[in-house]
């Protein structure tokens, strides 16, 4: 395999692997998720409006009030049975093609689309010719000067000279004429020459195959001489620099990529690092009390509302939702875990760990029940707290939560 | 092929093909910095906050509800007046220094058709009733809109904006910000029916 072809498939490999490992890094956030509830539907939705007031956020990232707004009539549309462009449509129509986050893809949008592919593209053909002219120099080192010269002098009898040689040879031959009617030529002369030097570098002439070019044939070697001692290194680096240079990127890209979004569940947004836990305003709680009217069967909507309550700090107004959310679904571990933990806050702990007791027997060893009941205990003044507070020390060494147990236990770190 | 004129040819033929090249790269590179340039500079003077309304020249949006006093108010009602919607709400700032204005404009041209109607967004109606007292009553009414549904209806970005709407129910003129008595001057008294 000539260094060209080497090169060239080097190449052709660098472009694959950039291509397939940011492929790699993307397709994770880009399967649909399997099961699609509405709220989903609607963040997907949302992510793609942008925030009135807020600059370059999206409404599903933003806290201003029109946001929210925006955000419920995403959700009472495709409740409805919209589709994602109708309830699209429907913010154009009042904001204009502004309120997308991604420009519209119609009149000057496509612009904004291709212009940096195709920009991306003309700097690499330009990237690659600036490579190939730095090689030139090397073409017109002095010993390829002389080589070509002596190559002019006498040049090889066959009739398959490559195309570039010959063109070069006749070029010089009139640049030499003119050169002789006019001594300012001779500069043309020492053009033609480096083109013609070049020519041989690009095309290498084998050795002839007549018996009287035995000259020519140690001429060309010397050419051949001439490529390989006068250039070799410094083309081979500059060659070989892009390629490596490209595979180096699809590495680093790979890896990172497969790091940072790789992990994250499918349909989750693709970049960036929004982690918003939703904070409870008045619509919101409205909104899941709605919930609870609607579904009064279904203990997730109780749970949801008794959860976004305990949060506002409303933990009376919390209970009877948890209560509510147990008796329906008495095996519902979060249900459990917070009552009980709402009981010990509010001055209950005996009722605390009777609600929690079920939770230590079935899975004695998860911590966080464990430290629960422990509190309880401690609550209602039992002995037996700092045994167990101790044992979720034991499960647990390094929790969030540790240091703080350590201090009401009195063990030292 | 190999004669002395072919080569003549050949020779000066490149030179020119080179420097035609050049002035094509020069040329290209020239036009792309214009672009960019007049773009840019096009781009730095906006506000980018700024989106001239779609709504202007089309039919007002519906807007019915309850007043912060209870009643039912329907925008169609005051069709044949010339009607400003201003969007407010108590925890805005700049709503402060509209209101004088707002109420000033409403009792000077009350005669001349001029209704003046509030969309209170994203606000609690005891919030909105402290403010108005404060503000020393308001002489119009104003639609509660805790959800800013009818707000976003209305494609408003924040708040306070004013929509002017014509005697036809034409959305005509929309203010960005605290209107002002220049903007009354310029833009509502041209619209507004005789004494």
């Amino acid at each position: 395999m000539t260094r060209r072809r080497i090169r060239a498939l080097l190449g052709l490999l660098a472009l694959v692997a950039v291509t397939a490992l940011a492929g790699v890094g993307v397709w994770p956030a880009l399967a649909p998720p399997r099961v699609v509830s509405l709220h989903d539907r609607a963040v997907a939705v949302e992510t793609t409006l942008r925030c009135p007031t807020c600059q370059g956020l999206s409404i599903a990232d933003s806290l201003s009030p029109i946001a929210a707004g925006m955000r419920q009539q995403v959700e009472h549309q495709l409740a409805a049975g919209a589709t994602p462009g109708q309830v699209r449509s429907y913010f154009t129509a009042r904001y204009s093609d502004w309120i997308l986050l991604d420009p519209p893809r119609r009149g000057v949008g496509w612009l904004v689309w291709f212009a940096p592919p195709a920009l991306l593209l003309a700097g690499l053909l330009l990237v690659r010719r600036a490579l190939r002219q730095r090689a030139r120099p090397t073409a017109s080192s002095r010993q390829n000067l002389a080589a070509a010269a002596a190559f002019a002098a006498d040049p090889p009898a066959c009739a398959d000279l490559p195309e570039p040689v010959t063109a070069g040879l006749t070029d010089l031959q009139a640049a030499r004429l003119e050169a002789d009617l006019d001594p300012a030529g001779q500069g043309g002369v020492d053009d033609a020459l480096a083109r013609l030097a070049a020519a041989l570098y690009d095309h290498p002439v084998t050795a002839a195959p007549t018996q009287p070019a035995a000259s020519d044939a140690g001429e060309n070697a010397v050419v051949d001489d001439a490529q390989r001692l006068g250039s070799a290194p410094r083309r081979r680096a500059a060659r070989y620099a892009l390629p490596v240079a490209a595979l180096l990127f699809a590495g680093l890209l790979g890896a990172t990529l497969a790091r940072t979004v790789g992990t994250r569940p499918a349909g989750a947004v693709a970049t960036g690092n929004f982690a918003t836990p939703p904070t409870p305003s008045g619509p919101g709680l409205a909104a899941l009390q709605n919930g609870t009217q609607e579904h009064p069967d279904d203990p997730r909507a109780w749970l949801a509302y008794a959860t976004a309550l305990d949060q506002a700090g409303r933990l009376a107004a919390a209970e009877p939702n948890y209560r509510m959310a147990l008796a329906l679904d008495p095996a519902n571990v979060a249900a459990r875990e917070q009552l009980g933990w709402l009981l010990t806050r509010g001055g209950s702990p005996t009722e605390a760990l009777a609600i929690l007791g079920p939770l230590t027997r079935g899975r004695p060893d998860d911590p966080y029940p464990v430290l629960l009941v422990g509190l309880a205990q401690r609550g209602a003044n039992q002995p037996q707290a700092t045994t167990t507070l101790r044992r979720y020390l034991h499960l647990a060494p390094d929790s969030p939560q540790a240091p703080l147990v350590r201090a009401l236990v009195g063990t030292t770190p | 092929m190999s004669t002395a004129a072919d080569g003549a040819a050949g020779r000066t033929a490149s030179r020119p093909r080179r420097t035609r090249r050049r002035l094509l790269g020069a040329a290209l590179l020239a036009a792309l910095a214009a672009v960019a340039a007049i773009v840019l500079g096009a781009g730095f003077g906006r506000d980018p906050s700024v989106v001239r309304s779609v709504l202007i020249d089309r039919p007002a949006p519906p807007l019915h509800g309850a007043t912060l006093d209870g009643a039912p108010l329907d925008l169609r009602s005051y069709r044949g007046k010339t009607v400003l919607v201003n969007v407010w709400a108590s925890w805005c700032a700049a709503c402060r220094a509209e209101h004088p204005v707002l109420a000033a404009a409403q009792r000077s041209y009350a005669s001349r058709s001029l209704q003046i109607v509030g969309v209170d967004m994203s606000d609690k109606p005891a919030d909105a009733r402290r403010f108005l007292t404060e503000m020393g009553g308001a002489n119009y009414p104003s639609v509660a809109d805790p959800n800013a549904q009818i707000a976003i209806s209305w494609g408003t970005f924040g708040v306070p904006e004013t929509y002017l709407l014509d005697a036809a129910g034409t959305i005509r003129e929309k203010a960005v910000g605290a209107v002002t008595t220049g903007w009354i001057d310029a833009h509502v008294a041209p619209l507004l029916g005789a004494p």
